[in-house]
């Protein structure tokens, strides 16, 4: 029983407008075990979910349950195979009862009409069966994220699955909420489920799992049981060969008059006490987790939200409270998430770039049309935005081109400070390239840059020093010489490069 | 050349302008009437007050919100003001403190509207619908539930009746506030900010445009422009009640519509209101003379108010289908990026 393979996936292939994202993968999953699936971003952890729950049809491969072949085309015959997926955003309803949650679209009928007792009798069972500390008739809405999560499970488990997977699972809970997921998922194993366990955390992979998956670049790198699992491995199995990247710095000029610094910095309960310098002409990375804290120093930095504690200067004088008040002092942000937060879909090129540049287009709040379509012309002929239609809503340009729009806005400013928060996040290849010039030259021009980042290659390819956040501190800082991306993967799981060496 | 004209026909301006000219059309051969000066005058009266207030309604509209509460508001100028006028023997020191205390109660509304709106995140539908109510509970009470017929031919008649080199002084004051309002719209820092936050209230803050004011401040001018349209309305009426401007929130939002503006907020400007307020007139003045019943016309306005959302959101497709090559989804950049890591 042990060892029979529940789920088989084997030589699954997926290519995506013609680029290759799986390339003859591999999945096997035990009946009753924790397997975990881990990879960079972009490893293709997502596709390979996405292809076995359904979501996405495989271009060639097969998938066997219990060691039949089956097709999966839906999201329907998936749970029809017994597989289930927790999602990171959890789809309840929160105005609606756990019962009416776990039964939405399978309700049970009697007569045409809908069995209420029969379904709240089966979910009872569930609850007692799991132990889950759960009361069927309350409103989702009344439940914190860790019991959406077990009702979530409690769906899955409706529906008789018999693989449940879960995609970081932990990203929005507090520690001792994930102590309590970890009971509930050693719980399920004991009593026969699957679990197939996608997160970046590695101290939970270690702790959860009986063997791990490692994906890298499309493909599978190997398969770990328990007693081959050390952080050292994993990681060097997700990187890969260490490519050192090689950047110029000679000539590279500090500017010791144009200085950033950060103090004792606490925000609510995320970050704990961050200080820091950063002057202009360097280009500060900031590494580390989701949610470790990163984009919080940013927001405080740029003046968005306020800090419980500690200050922070520009050349000497305090950072104000207030965003416009920042601008015009030279302070910028890339956010992170440039649709909801960056650019304004239904506005033209022209107004988005125009948009933090009224100060010096207007006056006495009367704009003058010509400087801003001149600026419009500028940016989008310096930063090269496609298509060059400063009418063009933004909305309707690609994601590089998009982000090339915020950029334009800012570089079109004299800047003493840019913040960016995952700045190439979804755009191309090409593109990236662009930017990374764009913020070279603008770093010798004497500006403060500080970009935080998840992509390891970003972050020791273009920053000069980077700073690797933990749990709302600074865990380790290396300068370009002396990084490494498994180092900085080691320090965001909070494991010191020494140690990381030893295990 | 033939080209040009197809695109432009295909436009949305290029609609509405064809629009005007079949209507246009259909009136020189059926009603020779139409062209009277006194008849366009009349037309232009009627665009006049509710003009004023599509001004207002559009800030609001461009932000993102919406204010149903103008017909109760334009009611309640209007009886505030006859109030004043009326209890001080039509002076001209009534007539001055009437309408001073009609445009602070206005003042007092739209800060109301707009900090539930901002501060209290509450929707502005929600929040309207139910001023709506208020205000016309409001002039219930200042007007104790009756009519206020006027008799005077002083300063207040001439508010709504005066014709200075022989236009009436509404189209007048028509043309100024809407001349304003589109140079503050098209041409000022405040305008740009209304389309900012209308287009994305989390990005604005973040570029520094003081949403919360600048909301506030829209919410403001909607109920002056209500208030001050009331006022008007009154005058040329010369009677006061509740049942002043009751179709205006109709009208309003119709010429809005009908003007191509998103009511999604973000888009859209002064001539496109005014366009359709324009043609809402010119359709209403037409069903008059073609001696529509009026039950018939509330039908056609309905008509019209469908058919209008339909040839936006079928030209908006059209045009960007020729613009925008298919964008590859975001799913298949990131994979792609992926794969060339």
């Amino acid at each position: 029983m042990e060892n029979t393979p529940l789920l088989q996936a084997v030589g699954i292939n997926k290519q995506f407008s013609g680029v290759p994202v799986l390339k003859d993968v591999e999945l096997s999953i035990n009946k009753g075990e924790v397997h975990a699936l881990m990879g960079e971003n972009g490893a293709g952890k997502s596709t390979l979910i996405k292809i076995i729950t359904g979501v996405y049809t495989k271009d060639s491969g097969e998938i066997f349950i219990e060691g039949k072949p089956v097709e999966i085309n839906s999201r329907q015959d998936a749970r029809n195979c017994g597989i289930s997926v927790i999602y990171q955003e959890l789809s309840l309803i929160p105005a609606l009862t756990v019962v009416d949650n776990i039964f939405l679209g399978q309700e049970i009928r009697r007569r045409g009409f809908l069995d209420k007792k029969e379904m709240r009798r089966r979910v009872k069972e569930l609850i007692e069966k799991y132990e889950f500390d759960i009361n069927p008739d309350a409103v989702v809405q009344s439940y914190g994220m860790a019991k959406r999560q077990l009702v979530e499970i409690l769906k899955a488990l409706s529906m008789e699955a018999k693989l449940i997977i879960m995609d970081e699972p932990t990203s929005a809970l507090s520690a001792a909420e994930s102590e309590k997921l970890f009971e509930t998922i050693s719980g399920l194993r004991d009593k026969g489920t699957s679990i197939l366990y996608i997160s970046h955390r590695l101290e939970e992979v270690y702790r959860l799992s009986d063997r791990l998956t490692v994906m890298r670049d499309g493909e599978n790198v190997g398969v770990l049981t328990k007693e081959e699992i050390t952080p050292a491995k994993v990681m060097r199995m997700m990187i890969g060969r260490e490519v050192k990247q090689i950047k110029d710095t000679s000539g590279k000029k500090i500017f010791k008059d144009n200085v950033l610094e950060v103090k004792n910095l606490a925000y609510k309960n995320i970050l704990k006490d961050v200080s820091f310098k950063a002057y202009g002409g360097e280009i500060l990375g900031i590494g580390g987790l989701v949610g470790s804290g990163r984009t919080e120093l940013i927001r405080c930095i740029y003046g968005a939200e306020k800090q419980s504690k500690g200050t922070i200067t520009l050349n000497g004088k305090p950072v104000k409270k207030s965003i416009a008040k920042n601008i015009r002092n030279g302070f910028s942000l890339v956010p992170e998430d440039r649709r909801s937060e960056g650019f304004f879909p239904v506005l033209s090129i022209e107004k988005n770039i125009a948009i933090a540049s009224y100060d010096k287009l207007a006056k006495f709040g009367v704009v003058s049309r010509k400087k801003e379509i001149e600026l419009a012309k500028k940016a989008i002929k310096d930063y090269d935005i496609r298509p060059p239609i400063k009418s063009m809503p933004v909305g309707n340009l690609s994601g590089g081109n998009q982000q090339k729009v915020i950029l334009g806005r800012w570089l079109t400013r004299d800047l003493k400070v840019l913040l960016l928060d995952e700045p190439t996040a979804g755009i191309d290849v090409g593109v990236k390239g662009e930017l990374y010039q764009f913020l070279e030259e603008l770093s010798k021009k004497g500006t403060i840059i500080i970009m935080v980042s998840s992509d390891l290659g970003e972050l020791t390819h273009v920053a000069d020093r980077i700073l690797v956040m933990h749990d709302g501190r600074f865990f380790e800082e290396f300068t370009h010489e002396t990084v490494t991306q498994t180092a900085v993967l080691l320090a965001a799981s909070g494991v010191h490069t020494e140690e990381g060496k030893a295990l | 050349m033939s080209k040009k004209v197809t695109k432009f026909f295909g436009s949305p301006w290029g609609q509405r302008v064809s629009l005007l000219i079949i209507v246009i059309l259909i009136m020189i051969i059926f009603q020779p009437k139409f062209f009277s000066l006194d008849n366009v005058s009349s037309i232009l009266l009627a665009i006049a007050i509710y003009g004023i207030m599509v001004c207002g309604m559009l800030f609001v509209v461009i932000l993102g919100g919406i204010d149903l509460s103008i017909a109760s508001a334009a009611a309640l100028g209007g009886s505030i003001l006859s109030v004043f006028v009326k209890g001080s023997g039509y002076t001209v020191e009534g007539f001055i403190t009437g309408f001073a205390v009609s445009i602070a109660v206005a003042i007092l509304v739209g800060l109301v509207h707009g900090v539930m709106c901002t501060v209290f995140g509450l929707p502005s539908f929600v929040v309207t619908l139910a001023t709506q109510y208020v205000l016309l509970g409001a002039v219930l009470v200042v007007t104790n539930g009756a009519y206020i017929y006027h008799s005077d031919f002083g300063i207040f008649y001439m508010l709504g009746n005066a014709r200075p080199l022989g236009i009436p002084l509404p189209i007048i004051i028509f043309l100024i506030y809407t001349a304003i309002s589109a140079f503050v719209l098209g041409c000022t820092t405040y305008g740009r900010s209304l389309y900012c936050i209308g287009g994305n209230p989390v990005a604005s803050g973040l570029v520094g445009i003081r949403t919360t004011i600048n909301t506030i401040i829209a919410y403001i001018f909607c109920s002056v422009s209500a208030f001050f349209g009331g006022m008007i309305l009154v005058s040329m009426n010369m009677m006061a009640g509740a049942a002043t401007a009751s179709n205006a929130i109709g009208s309003v939002l119709t010429a809005i519509i009908v003007g191509g503006i998103n009511l999604a907020g973000g888009e859209g400007g002064i001539p496109g209101a005014i366009f359709g307020a324009l043609l809402v007139g010119i359709i209403n003045n037409a069903l008059i003379l073609l001696g529509v019943p009026s039950d018939y016309q509330k039908f056609v306005q309905g008509v019209i108010i469908i058919g209008a959302i339909a040839l936006n959101v079928y030209t908006k497709r059209r045009s960007e289908n020729i613009k925008t090559p298919r964008k590859p989804s975001k799913k298949t950049l990131d994979s792609a990026q992926s794969a060339n890591l």
